[in-house]
């Protein structure tokens, strides 16, 4: 694949406070590439750093062979789409899209094709002569996007662009984005704190917190082997409980012992411990209480949430920890009531060991990327 | 740190741009045409025969002459800013809270007595209650004496008529945000009617009323042309600075200017006692719950009602006097019967030049403020930073400095060469330009804070540079803001006299000048005429600003 944006030790400060932190990514031509992360965590100071909307303090930015350290943002051939639309509200839609265009000095026919052609992809076609306070957010979201692709940017950058929608409309709009995109084969960098539009829309995604990049890669890749612990938490939801690595060997194989329960597990390396078990809801199985196994664990259902496709229940142990488990709401007589007995696989099979303070992977399993 | 030393090896000059530039440049023009003025007559003030000495400040505080000015000039503004506020709280509240009929009409009725020039007002005062006033006459006729308007009590009758405006406007928009739950809680436990009133409501807005009333006293502390026409003998502190400034025994500029120091000293003492005040009993509301219009019935509402129409008759009675005078037929100060358009045939052949100068003259203000309102504003809001807010605080300067004092320190520093203004148009649109900036500012900061900064970014990423990319989105959406600010600046340009007074010549004078000068020779008829023209002239303006702001609120 080719590579197309290069992110080569940005850092950016505001003040004293470091914004953004020795930032590494090479982005490749025609990715859908998400920067995921809580507010504050620096994406957006990232996008706007590409955009050159701020001046990183350190580091080289580079898009393709050329060096954009020193371009200023106007000449970057960026489109950008803003969270809060920033469609000019003195234009009207057609006068909007051609804007940069015209900036372009792009001639008068080629004008007319290419902002046709643009409104035709987002389905706005005829409101070309309406004035932006005329339309609905979605459809001021539809212009901003027009806006952005009609000048046939290099890069497209998207900044929340959903998050003002509501949540219907949030769905349709990012799978109309990720067809559009894919269908110009544009480089793509999307900003979002929203987890599940991430998964949805990206080839890879960059999860970031305090700004640095904490994991790259492929949603399910970020998704099942989580690289820390907080990937663990911010991406979906797990049940961290606390464990002890022992009795590890020459080929690194050694057994975790968690809720009282021993597994045997493979190490990356060879260490003992106190360690981070971390499992999420839907990779725990409950059992009939009847069923025996070495590595089952009896518990109690003490709450359970029906969601309609699935049921999450809390399970209590012996030791007073609690869990939570999600399954599939299939049959009527498969739902557990509150006060029920269950016998519980903590699947070690697919968890993830940390060390103590949650920061490293220490065992391989089977989700692992190689 | 080595990566700290990486950061120096970016160009620190990419950042700058055209806003330094603005920055820059404002900041040469204010050091010039206004830290350097007030300078020198602070310089001036401490220097007597070659040397310096505090001889004059002694003088001021030990001769009745002087520092009687002071007192009465005190007096006056303390009785006027008590008295409108008296009358302008009632006023915003009966207005903001109860049902009373034409309150659009009213609202643009007080909004218009504020624009007005108070000399106007205290000239149609003389018209109805001097010593030849027709009130006056007609109460003679059956031997009732009428107390003479002229006096310190006039100034004061005048002042508080002018400004209680200021009050009002401050006051509505207080109780607009004045969040009902509180008033209600302190009615559950057990307190109400007025005791609410004065224990709850009127401490809650105490920061914004104390505002009102700092705009009432700068206002009725800096006027020159009320206390000029019916003062009678009674000096204030502007009058005072005037006279010594500009005097047929021979001007005496050392202690015009020992007396502009001592007005302007007064001036910012009283500004920082109430924001000092303010910053310890602001409180932040929310209104959650706006209040509610109360809907008073039968007696009530009338008395209401009869009480906002008795406030805003009695201070639009001078406009309407003026304007009925204007049509009457007059002979120099007698008034002949009838009606006719006599005065403005007159005025038209007499001072033509005094109303070209006007329009010319405010018409130029307004373009270079309306240029100057874009562009700080823009350096102010956007570019916030410590140097940009020093730029804003010199900006509001003028606020806090008389007419009078600007006039006298402008000619001070520019009658000589190598920059000899004096006697030209040029230093009165300086004067009005420094002077009526901070409204146009108000307004386009306004504004600017209301756009969305990333319309900008928009724009720059489809490729249009950033100076290029200010005027095709911000500038064109700023302008209602802007606009609507700089005719209030026009308005109360045209209507300005007191630095006009010192600063112009026989051929620059002004509409306001001519008024004054007709007043003093007692052409009643052509001062009239002028001053309907004015009022005529704030009207229309007022008007504009209204279909340009699109709503009914008029900041002043």
């Amino acid at each position: 694949m080719e590579e197309h944006i290069k992110i080569q030790n940005v850092s950016k400060y505001f003040g004293e406070n470091k914004a953004i932190d020795n930032i590494n990514i090479t982005i490749n031509k025609g990715e859908f590439f998400t920067l995921l992360g809580p507010s504050g965590c620096g994406k957006t100071t990232l996008l706007r750093t590409l955009a050159g909307f701020y001046q990183q303090d350190e580091g080289d930015v580079h898009f393709g062979d050329t060096l954009i350290n020193d371009v200023p943002a106007h000449k970057r051939n960026i489109g950008m789409v803003f969270q809060n639309y920033a469609i000019f509200p003195h234009l009207t839609v057609g006068e909007n899209i051609a804007y940069g265009l015209k900036a372009r000095k792009v001639n008068k026919e080629e004008i007319k094709v290419r902002s046709k052609e643009a409104l035709d992809m987002v389905e706005l076609t005829h409101l070309q002569d309406r004035q932006p306070s005329q339309l609905s957010g979605g459809q001021q979201q539809r212009v901003a996007l027009a806006r952005a692709i009609v000048i046939h940017p290099g890069l497209l950058l998207m900044d929340e662009p959903l998050s003002n929608l509501d949540a219907k409309l949030r769905v349709k709009m990012r799978e109309d984005i990720k067809q559009l995109q894919k269908s110009l084969n544009i480089t793509t960098i999307y900003v979002t704190h929203d987890q599940e539009e991430a998964l949805a829309v990206s080839d890879r995604i960059a999860v970031m917190k305090d700004g640095k990049v904490q994991q790259v890669g492929r949603p399910h890749e970020i998704y099942l082997s989580p690289s820390n612990k907080f990937v663990a938490n911010f991406i979906g939801s797990t049940n961290f409980m606390e464990g002890t690595l022992s009795g590890v060997d020459g080929d690194n194989n050694a057994t975790v012992t968690v809720e009282g329960v021993k597994f045997a597990t493979k190490l990356l390396n060879r260490v003992e411990g106190k360690v981070l078990y971390s499992v999420r809801p839907e990779q725990v199985k409950l059992k009939p209480v009847e069923e025996t196994g070495d590595t089952l664990l009896e518990g109690e259902v003490v709450d359970a949430t029906f969601l309609g496709e699935s049921v999450v229940y809390k399970i209590k142990f012996h030791s007073g920890n609690v869990i939570s488990s999600h399954e599939h709401s299939i049959r009527y007589n498969m739902l557990r009531n509150t006060g029920d007995k269950v016998k519980v696989d903590l699947n070690p099979e697919e968890a993830v060991i940390f060390n103590e303070s949650g920061e490293e992977v220490l065992n391989e399993h089977k989700n692992i990327s190689k | 740190m080595s990566t700290r030393t990486l950061a120096s090896r970016r160009n620190p000059f990419r950042q700058f741009d055209f806003w330094n530039y603005v920055t820059i440049a404002a900041f040469i023009l204010i050091a010039f045409f206004l830290i350097y003025p007030l300078f020198n007559i602070f310089l001036n003030s401490f220097w007597q025969d070659g040397k310096v000495s505090l001889e004059n400040y002694q003088e001021f505080f030990s001769y009745k002459y002087y520092y009687s000015a002071l007192l009465n000039s005190i007096i006056v503004s303390t009785a006027a800013t008590f008295f409108a506020c008296l009358l302008g709280i009632p006023v915003a509240y009966v207005m903001s809270r109860f049902n009373i009929p034409f309150k659009g009409f009213f609202h643009i009725l007080i909004i218009l007595t504020l624009l007005s020039p108070p000399f106007i007002g205290a000239y149609s005062w003389i018209l109805m209650l001097g010593n030849n006033g027709f009130i006056t006459n007609f109460f003679r006729d059956f031997g009732i004496d009428m107390p003479s308007i002229y006096g310190l009590h006039g100034m004061i009758w005048v002042f508080t008529l002018q400004f209680y405006p200021h009050i009002y406007l401050y006051v509505s928009g207080a109780l607009k945000t004045i969040d009902v739950s509180l008033e209600e809680a302190s009615a559950s436990l057990g307190v109400s009617g007025f005791q609410r009133i004065r224990k709850v409501t009127l401490p809650l807005i105490f920061p914004t009323v104390s505002t009102g009333a700092l705009m009432v006293f700068m206002a009725s502390f800096a006027d020159f042309g009320t206390p000029m026409l019916i003062g009678q003998g009674e000096k204030v502190l502007p009058i005072l600075a005037y006279e010594q400034f500009i005097s047929e025994m021979g001007s005496n500029p050392a202690m015009a200017s020992t007396l502009s120091m001592i007005l302007l000293a007064v001036t910012t003492t009283v500004l920082f006692v109430q924001r000092y005040v303010v910053t310890k009993k602001t409180y932040t509301m929310s209104a959650l719950r706006p209040p509610k219009i109360i809907k008073l019935a039968g007696t009530k509402r009338v008395f209401a009602t009869l009480f906002v129409t008795a406030v805003v008759a009695l201070s639009i009675i001078p406009q309407a006097t003026v304007i009925t005078t204007s049509f009457l037929k007059t002979n120099g100060p007698v008034f002949a019967g009838g009606f006719s358009l006599d005065s403005y045939r007159e005025v038209l052949y007499k001072v033509p030049q005094a109303i070209t100068n006007t329009f010319m003259y405010a018409s130029i203000a307004i373009v270079i403020m309306v240029f100057a309102g874009l562009l700080l504003s823009y350096v102010v809001v956007r570019r916030k930073s410590k140097i940009t807010s020093l730029l804003d605080a010199l900006i509001m300067i003028p606020y806090v400095i008389p007419g009078t004092v600007l006039g006298i320190s402008l000619i001070i520093a520019f009658n000589k060469p190598p920059i000899e203004l004096t006697g030209t148009w040029v230093i009165l649109v300086i004067a009005y330009v420094i002077r009526k900036l901070p409204y146009t500012m108000r307004s386009s900061t306004a504004i600017l804070h209301q756009i969305d900064k990333s319309v900008e970014e928009a724009s720059i990423s489809l490729g249009v540079p950033p100076m290029r990319t200010f005027f095709k989105t911000t500038a064109i959406l700023m302008i209602p803001g802007v606009l609507s600010g700089a005719i209030l600046s026009w308005v109360t340009t045209i209507n300005e006299l007191s630095s006009t007074i010192v600063l112009y010549y026989g051929a620059t004078r002004t509409i306001t000048v001519s008024i004054y000068s007709e007043v003093f020779t007692s052409n009643f008829g052509t001062a009239a005429a002028l001053a309907s023209i004015l009022s005529l002239t704030t009207i229309i303006s007022l008007i504009i600003i209204n279909i340009i702001s699109g709503k009914k609120d008029v900041t002043i």
